[in-house]
This record gives structure tokens, C-alpha cells and sequence, in this order.
């Protein structure tokens, strides 16, 4: 057992302050983790060149990628944005009952498949985003388009 | 009967195999959805972070006068303890 009790002090851990006026403001992405997990593949067709951009300055700048990589990280969170705003413009339904189900499954994609191809379909169709996931061995079914989910809870 | 628990085995081990394989699947789509997420989630949090460092640097200004970093080099240090106000406001 640890020997100090945990203190929640996310009530009182305020700081108002904004961020100096030199910085660009911008609008953060301010949504909760299941539409994040619901759009992250279509977060990364669009903003890969971004996000691997952010991730090689941060791991370029010695310790101080924090105050020196803020223009890319305002890059990264104005695509991933976009991203978000496009599905919510052009699949809302599908993309609403996609996250509402994951949230409703402990976050687990595969007891979600049947909303899962229907978003997918309709990004595709509307956005040009595919869902892909690298590294998938050659000559299979990637595991989001099988028919049969052995793991699922309503049956494979 | 030899011949028929041999077939049960077999059949139950291909079984795993295969569901050892498609677990292995579901991990990478999971790896991979959190390596598209973890750029914006960084971002996020690293504005947060300088946010709070340079609203301390002008507090400290303003009380001390002065700023001095207690560390000998000029990385970012997260900082491990955080002021909290004395009475909560909104």
C-alpha cells in the first residue's frame, strides 16, 4: 500500500492566466476520449505530415520541445480539429452512435464494428479518409473489416 | 478415442492460434489509433504547461523582482509542485 494518501487537488489546481499575447491563440480540441478513439484513424490520414512534424521537433529539441514546438503543436490541434469538424458536419449520426457505443463498451473497437464500417464508409465517401492500419501482415483481412469478431460480445 | 481427443486438441489449439492472432490485430489498431491521438493530446497538454510556466515566471517576477531558475540548464522542467490558491474562486 502506498504510503502517502492521493490528493485530488485538480479543484484547486487553478491558473487562470491565458498565454502571453505573442503566442497565436487557438481553439483546443475539447472533446472527450471516445470520439477522439472514434476519429483517431481519420485524425491520422489527414494529419500525419503534422503530427510526425511535432513529434520529431519535440524529440529534436533537447528537453525544451515544450516552449519550442508550440507552432507545430497549434498545427497538429488545428488539423486534428478540422478533422473533427468535417465528420461532424458530414457524418454526425454515424459518428455520434460510433462513440456512443464505444463509450458504452469500455472502449473496446471491436464490439463495435457494425457503426464502425458505416462511419467509415460514410467518411470515405464524404471526406476521402480511410481508415488503414499500418503494419498489418500481408494477405489478411485487417481486423476492423472482418466479418466474424471472435471477441465481440454479440456473438462472432 | 486416441484418435478423437487428438482431433478435440487439435481443433481447441487452432482455435487459440487463432484468436492469439486476432488479439494481436486488436492490439495494433488500438497502438495505432492512441499513435494518431498522441501528437494532439501532447500539444494540448504542452500549451497548457508553458501556459502555467510563464504565468509563474511573471508571478515570481512580480513578487521577487527577479527570476532565477533553480536548475543548471535550460530544459523544461515539469514543474512537480504547483500553487494553489488559498481560498477557491472562480
Amino acid at each position: 500500500m502506498a504510503g502517502r494518501q492521493p490528493r485530488f487537488n485538480q479543484t484547486t489546481l487553478i491558473d487562470t492566466t491565458p498565454l502571453p499575447a505573442e503566442i497565436p491563440p487557438v481553439t483546443e480540441i475539447g472533446s472527450s476520449s471516445a470520439p477522439l478513439l472514434s476519429a483517431s484513424f481519420f485524425i491520422g490520414a489527414r494529419c500525419k505530415p503534422y503530427n510526425d512534424d511535432f513529434m520529431q521537433c519535440k524529440s529534436e529539441s533537447n528537453g525544451k520541445g515544450e516552449i519550442d514546438c508550440l507552432k507545430e503543436g497549434r498545427k497538429v490541434t488545428r488539423c486534428a480539429r478540422s478533422v473533427i469538424e468535417d465528420v461532424n458536419k458530414h457524418c454526425l449520426e454515424e459518428f455520434r452512435k460510433h462513440w456512443t457505443c464505444l463509450d458504452n463498451n469500455n472502449q473496446q473497437l471491436w464490439q463495435c464494428r457494425p457503426a464502425e464500417w458505416k462511419l467509415n464508409k460514410c467518411v470515405f465517401d464524404n471526406l476521402k479518409l480511410e481508415k488503414v492500419i499500418p503494419d498489418t501482415p500481408a494477405g489478411e483481412t485487417p481486423v476492423h473489416l472482418k466479418k466474424r469478431s471472435t471477441y465481440s460480445h454479440h456473438g462472432p | 478415442m486416441l484418435f478423437a481427443v487428438a482431433g478435440v486438441v487439435t481443433f481447441g489449439f487452432w482455435k487459440v492460434g487463432r484468436g492469439i492472432r486476432e488479439q494481436n490485430e486488436l492490439a495494433r489498431e488500438k497502438m495505432w489509433s492512441r499513435i494518431h491521438l498522441i501528437p494532439l493530446l501532447t500539444a494540448e497538454e504542452d500549451r497548457d504547461l508553458v501556459r502555467r510556466h510563464y504565468a509563474d515566471q511573471a508571478r515570481e517576477k512580480e513578487l521577487l523582482g527577479s527570476q532565477t531558475s533553480p536548475y543548471n540548464s535550460d530544459r523544461f522542467v515539469r514543474p512537480t509542485f504547483a500553487i494553489t490558491p488559498s481560498q477557491k474562486s472562480k
